[in-house]
């Protein structure tokens, strides 16, 4: 029995000594803003301010500038995007926003994976994101407990301990932070990708493939869950599909029947319906070789663009303007006006 | 389940929780029980194999004794009335009947391994022998899921079956107690091989917990995380990438890249082999060691005797023996002392033997021809270290070098380790060409390196903060590889860390463990990608 | 024993067999040896060896060669 006892000490010793060192690196981490995601202090001091909310995905997160549109919609907007964000993710930050803010529109942008990403397979890292992004500590572990699995949980010592160290260095070394009261959530891409392609290629590749047809329930979910929200709370629900590659999208050939699944959720929630990859004109206005970052995510000069082409949408749509003249009806009529073809 | 994930530290953690509430003698329950969960995440269609091995060679060992056992009390009975003769022709029917059962057990078990292990390997030599006559291939469309840890348990149960065989030890009647020596989850991926004799004194003893038991294999296995997550982990796609582009790489570049493989080697064995050896002593359970600092060999004889020992020790108990002293070979030596002379005839029937060993031997480690020259190389070094051995002792009595110089100590463990280096490296890049081609590109290649990225073109962004560190991390590991093993020459060094103050091994264990954080998690791919790294 | 120790003086004649008691264990006779020994034993003495018996504790000395080959008689 000595043996054992003395064996259980030795160990919680040593796990004590553990958890303090890691958890000391953590503290680094989460209680500063070095990362442009790490913006709770700032959502914070915005409480009761903002009346407009983008909630998305990677795609929202490179697309919609509240600098832009707020003064192309005189509104306070802030976009929650994040990287790979999980929908359980977009549920958490989106539920504690709305709770604190007089939001009058609530912007949520969806993709041709929105409904068929699947958390196992896709990995922690859009949840990692999130444990930054929150308040407390409390809150972080409530999100670590429900969000990841078991397996995972080197994964997230890993990180939160790389990017504590990190921190701890650029305590030492000015880095040129992110000011998130500017750039309220949007983060701006480094760099262009030319996103034209050849006849041949164009050709060869027209229509090879398709995108995942699955619908998860995880994602329904939780989409449904901020829908019900936005109904009780009455306001504006706004669906909006974000530019990508006219080369990529015309890969697939089943991008409608995709698309279709979340028109129809947008249907029910009574929520209106923006696909901007159907916009009438789109490759002149996202010009194939300068409106993009990569495939699917737009760059700055092309998110530039889109704020106003949103902006413009939307008032129209507000002004009872019939919006519909403004799009092609399906993706196999947009691709006929596709020209990203050098 | 990935030994270096958190659920399967968790399997562990249940298992010796479990373990030590059970009492004593119903201990190996749990162990069988935890056996059989771990196999069976591995996939259960292919768990039927196991079984069919861990039963038939019950059975076939049970009928054995059963043979052996009735003729002694025949025997004992019927002393008297018994003539020599009478006893020799009872004896050699039962034999003949035991070595049916052990052939047939034996084609089974092997016949399964093969057809798992070699079947795409047969294919492609018969295609090759084929097409000299001009026919067409046929196509492989064979696609198998080898079951786990095939190689490895099937080899300890036939030893077990031989032992029984040689009358060595008596069958086990347990059934259950067999299939936990066939199947005992942490030698099961990647041995020791045990004999029933060791392994099973282990196994089903009583062993009480004892701190010492437990310190010192929490340490072993903290140092075989690090070895394996830390520096093989790190190092393996630094060697991968040399070997899928070595010709763009400088001859330099690629000779770097062969020690690595050395070191990345060791590292991931061994590193395995200290987490479940450790892991067995936090149960009280001594498994058979597998490595003794073989790169201090001084030949390659005697690394074969530190590297991946529980091996050697079964071929040269279960195949060199018993070959080098068959009936048939003893006829060979005696024709070949007639025919070649004394000295040389004499060293026929073990150097038969030895090509035996290590042709198999090569081609246990890989189903490819490179395996089988690779396995021909080390056993062509070894044969003739042992023909040329008394020239070697004339020259060094001539030349006055004395057998335990240091100087000469050196030179022969710098030597040796240079030549295993080669050898290894030689099947690992692909085909047997590659490594040749391997081979020569260190010597011949035209290609300069002008800078410390173009020398070591495997790593990514080298002048990168992360990439400096990972590269000290791993310079640091394998010195630290070096250093633990100049102490081990005296004492375990756990022996030695014993000697500081609790608070000295606390501090270690926490930089040791803050490592495998930092640097063997995302090593290990466990922390997965991160395409958004760049934010 | 006679048999035994003319046996091993052929092997190898450098050995002090009388006194040995480490010739496999203290690499006294190499693999060559031992196989070359096994095999002019069993001729000798008209014995099968199991590999059983092939063990270090049975060759290291001419003494416990000599109890194994006893063994091994007996038993026949």
């Amino acid at each position: 029995m000595r043996n054992f006892k003395r064996a259980i000490a030795v160990t919680l010793v040593c796990v004590l000594c553990a958890g303090i060192i890691f958890t000391g690196i953590a503290e680094f981490y989460f209680s500063n803003s070095y990362y442009y995601y790490q913006d709770s202090e700032t959502r914070k001091n915005f409480a009761g301010k903002i009346d407009f909310l983008i909630c998305g995905s990677s795609h929202g997160l490179r697309a919609f500038s509240p600098e832009i549109l707020d003064k192309e919609l005189g509104c306070f907007s802030y976009n929650i995007s994040g990287a790979l964000m999980t929908m359980q993710g977009r549920y958490t930050l989106f539920e504690k926003e709305i709770e604190r803010n007089p939001v009058e529109t609530v912007v949520i942008e969806v993709s041709f994976n929105a409904l068929s990403r699947n958390r196992t397979k896709e990995g922690a890292e859009g949840d990692l994101y999130i444990l930054a992004r929150l308040d407390n500590m409390a809150e972080r572990l409530q999100y670590f407990l429900s969000a990841m699995k078991l397996s995972e949980y080197d994964r997230v010592l890993y990180d939160t301990t790389n990017r504590g160290i990190q921190c701890i260095e650029w305590m030492f070394d000015r880095r040129k932070q992110v000011d998130t009261t500017i750039t309220k959530g949007y983060n701006r891409p480094q760099g262009t990708l030319d996103c034209t392609t050849s006849a041949d290629s164009y050709g060869k590749n027209f229509h090879r493939t398709k995108f995942s047809e699955t619908v998860d329930d995880y994602n329904t979910g939780y989409l449904n869950r901020i829908i019900d929200i936005c109904k009780e709370k009455n306001v504006r629900l706004i669906f909006v599909v974000t530019p990508i590659a006219s080369r990529y999208e015309s890969q697939h050939s089943n991008t409608d029947t995709v698309m279709a699944k979340v028109r129809e959720m947008a249907a029910n929630a009574g929520a209106e319906f923006y696909d901007f990859n159907l916009l009438k004109g789109k490759d002149d206005i996202f010009p194939a070789d300068t409106a993009y970052y990569d495939d699917s995510h737009l760059s700055e000069s092309g998110a530039e663009t889109f704020n106003r082409e949103f902006a413009r949408v939307i008032s129209a749509a507000k002004n009872g303007e019939n919006t519909d003249e403004m799009f092609y009806s399906s993706y196999l009529d947009a691709q006929q006006y596709y020209n990203c073809i050098k | 389940m990935s030994i270096t994930s958190v659920t399967f530290i968790l399997f562990l953690l249940v298992t010796v929780v479990l373990y030590y509430l059970i009492p004593g003698k119903y201990r190996w329950l749990v162990l069988l029980a935890s056996s059989m969960f771990f196999y069976m995440m591995s996939g259960v269609s292919n768990g039927i194999y196991i079984l069919i091995t861990a039963l038939s060679t019950f059975g076939s060992a049970i009928f054995m004794q059963k043979i052996a056992d009735s003729q002694k009390l025949y025997f004992k009975e019927n002393k008297e009335s018994l003539t020599r003769e009478d006893k020799a022709k009872i004896k050699k029917k039962n034999n003949s009947k035991r070595k049916t059962l052990l052939i047939l057990t034996l084609i089974l078990n092997f016949g399964i391994l093969c057809v798992f292990k070699y079947s795409h390997f047969a294919l492609e030599q018969f295609n090759n022998a084929i097409s000299l006559f001009g026919a067409q291939p046929i196509e492989d469309t064979m696609k198998f899921i080898i079951p786990l840890g095939i190689s490895f348990y099937t080899f300890q149960s036939m030893g077990y079956l031989a032992d029984v065989y040689w009358n060595k030890i008596s069958a086990e009647k347990n059934f259950l107690r067999l299939l936990l020596f066939v199947s005992f989850f942490p030698q099961i991926t990647q041995g020791p091989i045990s004999s029933f004799e060791q392994l099973g004194k282990e196994l089903f003893d009583v062993h009480e917990f004892s701190y010492k038991n437990y310190s010192w294999g929490i340490q072993r296995m903290m140092w075989g995380f690090f070895k394996k997550m830390v520096i093989a982990d790190t190092l393996s796609p630094w060697v991968y990438d040399v070997f899928e582009n070595y010709a763009q790489y400088s001859g330099i570049t690629t000779l770097i890249g062969a020690f690595m493989y050395s070191v990345l080697i060791y590292a991931d064995f061994s590193g395995y082999m200290d987490i479940v050896c450790g892991f067995c002593e936090v149960l009280g359970i001594k498994l058979t060691e597998n490595f003794d600092r073989p790169y201090f060999s001084k030949s390659i004889a005697e690394y074969w005797r530190r590297w991946h020992i529980s091996l050697g020790v079964w071929f040269k108990a279960y195949i060199y023996y018993p070959i080098a002293v068959s009936g048939w070979n003893k006829k060979l030596g005696k024709f070949s002392q007639k025919k070649l002379g004394k000295t040389f005839g004499k060293t026929v029937p073990a150097s038969v033997a030895l090509v035996v060993v290590w042709l198999t031997t090569g081609l246990w480690h890989g189903a490819s021809m490179a395996y089988v020259a690779w396995g021909g190389v080390n056993g062509l070094f070894i044969i003739l270290s042992l023909w040329l051995e008394p020239l070697y002792d004339k020259c060094k009595s001539k030349l006055k070098i004395r057998e335990n110089a240091t100087w000469f100590r050196a030179f022969q463990t710098i030597r040796t380790f240079i030549l295993v280096t080669f050898i290894k490296v030689l099947p690992e890049v692909g085909t047997l060409s590659e490594g040749f081609g391997l081979w020569k590109n260190i010597f011949t290649s035209k290609i300069i390196p002008d800078s410390w990225q173009t020398l070591l073109p495997f790593i990514d962004n080298i002048y990168d903060d992360h990439s400096l560190r990972t590269i000290n991390v791993v310079i640091f590991g394998t010195m630290l590889i070096f250093i633990t093993s100049m102490i081990q020459r005296k004492q375990p060094i756990r022996q030695f860390l014993g000697k500081f103050p609790l608070i000295v091994k606390i501090a270690v264990f926490l930089v040791m463990f803050f490592l495998i954080v930092y640097f063997g998690i995302p090593a290990s791919g466990n922390a997965g990608g991160f395409m958004y790294a760049q934010f | 024993m006679e048999e035994l120790l003319e046996i091993l003086e052929e092997i190898n004649p450098d050995i002090d067999y009388e006194t040995a008691t480490a010739l496999i264990d203290g690499k006294m006779l190499d693999s060559f040896s031992i196989v070359s020994l096994v095999t002019e034993i069993s001729d000798a003495f008209d014995i099968e060896i199991s590999p059983k018996y092939l063990v270090p504790e049975n060759f290291n000395s001419v003494q416990a060669m000599m109890k194994m080959i006893e063994t091994i008689q007996d038993e026949e």
